[in-house]
C-alpha cells in the first residue's frame, strides 16, 4: 500500500503554518524552554559569574539548600505570607464582587484601579503610609483612638502589613474572575431555588458557592503561584528584615544570584520553588476534578 | 466558565458589568438597606484615599509634607499652595524624563512585536490544521507553568552570553513571546466563522492574506485588549530591568521611581511627584479602555 502524500495544497498549508509560528517558538525556545533548562543544569554546578568557572558539583548544592537554616527560614515566611494573602484577598475578592454587581459601576473601576498601578508605586507609597511617625495610617488610626503602630519596623507586624498592601493591589483582579464566574450562573437556578423559599443566604451557601467552584480553583492556583513569587515590596520596603521576618524566597534568590555571586545555589533553590508551585498546582487541579 | 461565543470586547463587558437590574439578587431588605451605603463609601475609601494623599502631596512644598498629615483633615489630601517644584526637580536633576522616554519607548517595542509575533501564532494554532499543532499548543501552554521568578537567574545568564547585556533588546526580547497573549488571541480567531476564510481562499488568498488581510481586522478588539494588558505589565517591569541594567541611561521608570525611595535621603516630595506621573498616564488609560482590561484579563486568564 502506498503511503498517501500529502497534496501541493497541503504542503503550502503545512508551509505557512511552520512559518507563521517560527518566530513565537525561537523566542520560546530562547527565552523560555533554554533558560528552564539551564536553570536545572546550573544547580548542579558552582558558577561564578565574575571569573566565568562553572564546575560540577553533583547534588552539593541542593544539600547545601537541605541544611540551609536561612532558606527554611524564607520558605517559611513565604507561606506565612501566603497564609495571611491569599485566604483573605480571595474572599474579599467574591464579597467585593458580590457588592459590586448591585452597587454603582465606579465603585468597580475604583477598586480595579490599584491593579494598573505598578507594583513599585503601590510599595513605595504603602510603604510612606506605614511611616511610624509621620504615615497616614497611624494618623487615621489615631482618628479613632488607637495608638500608633510600628507597622514594618515590627517583626510581628511587618508581614501582615505587606500582606495588606498586596491585597489592597490584588483583590481587584480576583474580583473580576469572581464576577465573570456569576454572570455564567444561570438565572433560572436562583428563580428555581427562591421558589423554593431559600433565602438569600441559602442562595449563596448552595447555589452561588458550589457554581463558583471552577473560579475558586483557578484563583486559588494563580493566587497561591502569585503569592510564592512575592518580591518588589519586601525589596523595597523591608528588604527582608526586620531580623528576617520578611525574608521571602525569591529575594533569596536574588540575594544569592546578585549579591553573594552563587549563580548555582540559586539555581538550584529556583529549581526547588518552580517544582514545588508545579505540584501544588497539578495537585489543586486534580483535587477539583476528582470531586 | 466563561464559554467563547464573545468576541466583542464589550460583549464580555456588559455581561460582566450589565444587566444590573434585571438579575434576581435577593430582596436584603432591613439590615442591608441600613448598611450598604456606608460599606460603599467605606470600601471606596479604603481603595481611594492612598492616591488621594499621592496626588495631594506631589504638588506639595517639602516644608509642607508632614505638616497636614496627623491630624487628617482635607487638608491632608489637598495642597493650600499647589506647586510644580517637585516636578521640576525630577526632570531637571533626577533625569525622570529619560526614564519615561525608556519606559515609553520598551513598552511601545514590547507591545508591537507581541501582537504581532503572538498573533501569527495565534492564527496558525487556530485556524491551520497542520501536523504537531497540539504539541505546539501545549508547548506554549507549559511556559505558563514556569514563572519567570524561578528562571530568571538562567535568562540573566542567557542575556550575558547573547551579548545583550546592558541594552535596549535586553529589556524587551525576553517579554515578546507571550503565552497568555498568544492564547488570549486564539481564542479569538477560533470565533471567526469558517466562511469568511474560505472564501478568501476561494478568492486565491495565500493564508498569509487571510491572516493579514481578512483575520487581523476581524480581532481588532481583542488586539487593543491584549496590546493594553502587554502595555501594563511592560511599564511595570522593575526586577527585571533591576538585574539587567546597570547603565544609567537605560533606567526604566520604575527603577528610576525606586531609587528615589531607596536613597539614603529619603526626600518623600519627590517620590510622591515621580510616583504621580508614572501612574496618571496608566489610570487614564485604563479609565478610557476598562472594557478592554476585563476582556483581556478575564479571557487570557480563564478557560
Amino acid at each position: 500500500m502506498a503511503i498517501r502524500r500529502p497534496s501541493a495544497h497541503a504542503i503550502e498549508r503545512y508551509r505557512s503554518a511552520l512559518l507563521l509560528s517560527a518566530p513565537a517558538l525561537v523566542g520560546l525556545a530562547i527565552f523560555w524552554y533554554w533558560p528552564t533548562i539551564q536553570a536545572v543544569i546550573l544547580g548542579f554546578q558552582d558558577y561564578n559569574l565574575m571569573s566565568g568557572s562553572h564546575a560540577w558539583t553533583g547534588f552539593e548544592n541542593y544539600q547545601t539548600a537541605a541544611t540551609d537554616p536561612l532558606l527554611r527560614l524564607t520558605f517559611l515566611n513565604t507561606v506565612i505570607y501566603f497564609l495571611m494573602e491569599v485566604p483573605l484577598q480571595m474572599a474579599l475578592a467574591l464579597a467585593l464582587a458580590l457588592l459590586v454587581q448591585r452597587g454603582p459601576a465606579w465603585l468597580r473601576t475604583i477598586i480595579l484601579v490599584p491593579t494598573v498601578t505598578s507594583m513599585v508605586v503601590v510599595s513605595v507609597i504603602w510603604g510612606l503610609m506605614y511611616h511610624p511617625n509621620s504615615g497616614l495610617i497611624n494618623s487615621l488610626l489615631a482618628g479613632v483612638g488607637v495608638p500608633p503602630q510600628p507597622f514594618l519596623t515590627s517583626a510581628q507586624q511587618a508581614m501582615p502589613s505587606i500582606a495588606l498592601l498586596m491585597i489592597w493591589k490584588n483583590v481587584g483582579f480576583s474580583m473580576l474572575f469572581f464576577l465573570a464566574g456569576l454572570v455564567s450562573i444561570p438565572r433560572n437556578y436562583y428563580e428555581a431555588a427562591a421558589t423554593d423559599g431559600a433565602n438569600s443566604r441559602q442562595l449563596l451557601r448552595y447555589v452561588t458557592l458550589p457554581l463558583l467552584r471552577g473560579t475558586v480553583v483557578f484563583l486559588l492556583i494563580t493566587n497561591t503561584v502569585t503569592a510564592f513569587k512575592v518580591f518588589t515590596p519586601i525589596f523595597l520596603i523591608t528588604e527582608g528584615g526586620p531580623i528576617n521576618a520578611t525574608r521571602v524566597v525569591v529575594l533569596y534568590i536574588f540575594e544569592n544570584a546578585f549579591r553573594f555571586n552563587k549563580m548555582g545555589y540559586a539555581a538550584a533553590i529556583s529549581v526547588l520553588l518552580a517544582l514545588f508551585l508545579l505540584i501544588i498546582s497539578v495537585y489543586s487541579l486534580r483535587a477539583s476534578r476528582a470531586r | 466558565m466563561i464559554d467563547s461565543d464573545s468576541n466583542l470586547p464589550t460583549v464580555m463587558y456588559s455581561r460582566i458589568v450589565g444587566r444590573r437590574s434585571d438579575r434576581l439578587s435577593g430582596p436584603r431588605r432591613g439590615t442591608w438597606a441600613v448598611l450598604r451605603l456606608p460599606v460603599v463609601v467605606g470600601v471606596a475609601f479604603f481603595f481611594v484615599f492612598p492616591y488621594l494623599w499621592l496626588a495631594g502631596s506631589a504638588f506639595r512644598p517639602r516644608e509642607e509634607i508632614f505638616r497636614y498629615v496627623n491630624p487628617v483633615s482635607w487638608r491632608t489630601f489637598i495642597p493650600l499652595a499647589p506647586t510644580l517644584d517637585n516636578f521640576r526637580h525630577l526632570f531637571l536633576e533626577r533625569n525622570f524624563g529619560r526614564a519615561l522616554a525608556n519606559s515609553l519607548l520598551i513598552a511601545i517595542v514590547t507591545v508591537a512585536i507581541t501582537l504581532f509575533i503572538g498573533s501569527m501564532i495565534a492564527f496558525a494554532l487556530a485556524r491551520i490544521r497542520f501536523p504537531g499543532r497540539e504539541i505546539v499548543f501545549v508547548l506554549i501552554l507549559a511556559t505558563i507553568l514556569i514563572p519567570f521568578e524561578t528562571i530568571m537567574v538562567s535568562v540573566f545568564l542567557t542575556v550575558q552570553r547573547l551579548g545583550l547585556f546592558d541594552t535596549y533588546p535586553a529589556l524587551f526580547l525576553p517579554w515578546v513571546t507571550d503565552a497568555f497573549i498568544i492564547f488570549l488571541l486564539r481564542q479569538h480567531f477560533r470565533d471567526i466563522p469558517d466562511e469568511l476564510q474560505d472564501a478568501a481562499i476561494v478568492d486565491g488568498c495565500s493564508l498569509f492574506r487571510v491572516y493579514w488581510n481578512v483575520m487581523l481586522p476581524n480581532i481588532r478588539p481583542a488586539l487593543v485588549s491584549a496590546a493594553f494588558v502587554k502595555f501594563v505589565f511592560s511599564w511595570d517591569a522593575f526586577l527585571w530591568p533591576l538585574i539587567v541594567t546597570r547603565d544609567p541611561d537605560l533606567t526604566v521608570v520604575q527603577l528610576a521611581i525606586s531609587r528615589l525611595f531607596t536613597d539614603q535621603n529619603v526626600l518623600w516630595e519627590l517620590i510622591f511627584a515621580g510616583a504621580f506621573i508614572g501612574t496618571v498616564p496608566l489610570i487614564v488609560l485604563f479609565l478610557l479602555l476598562q472594557r478592554y482590561y476585563v476582556e483581556g484579563v478575564v479571557t487570557s486568564g480563564f478557560n
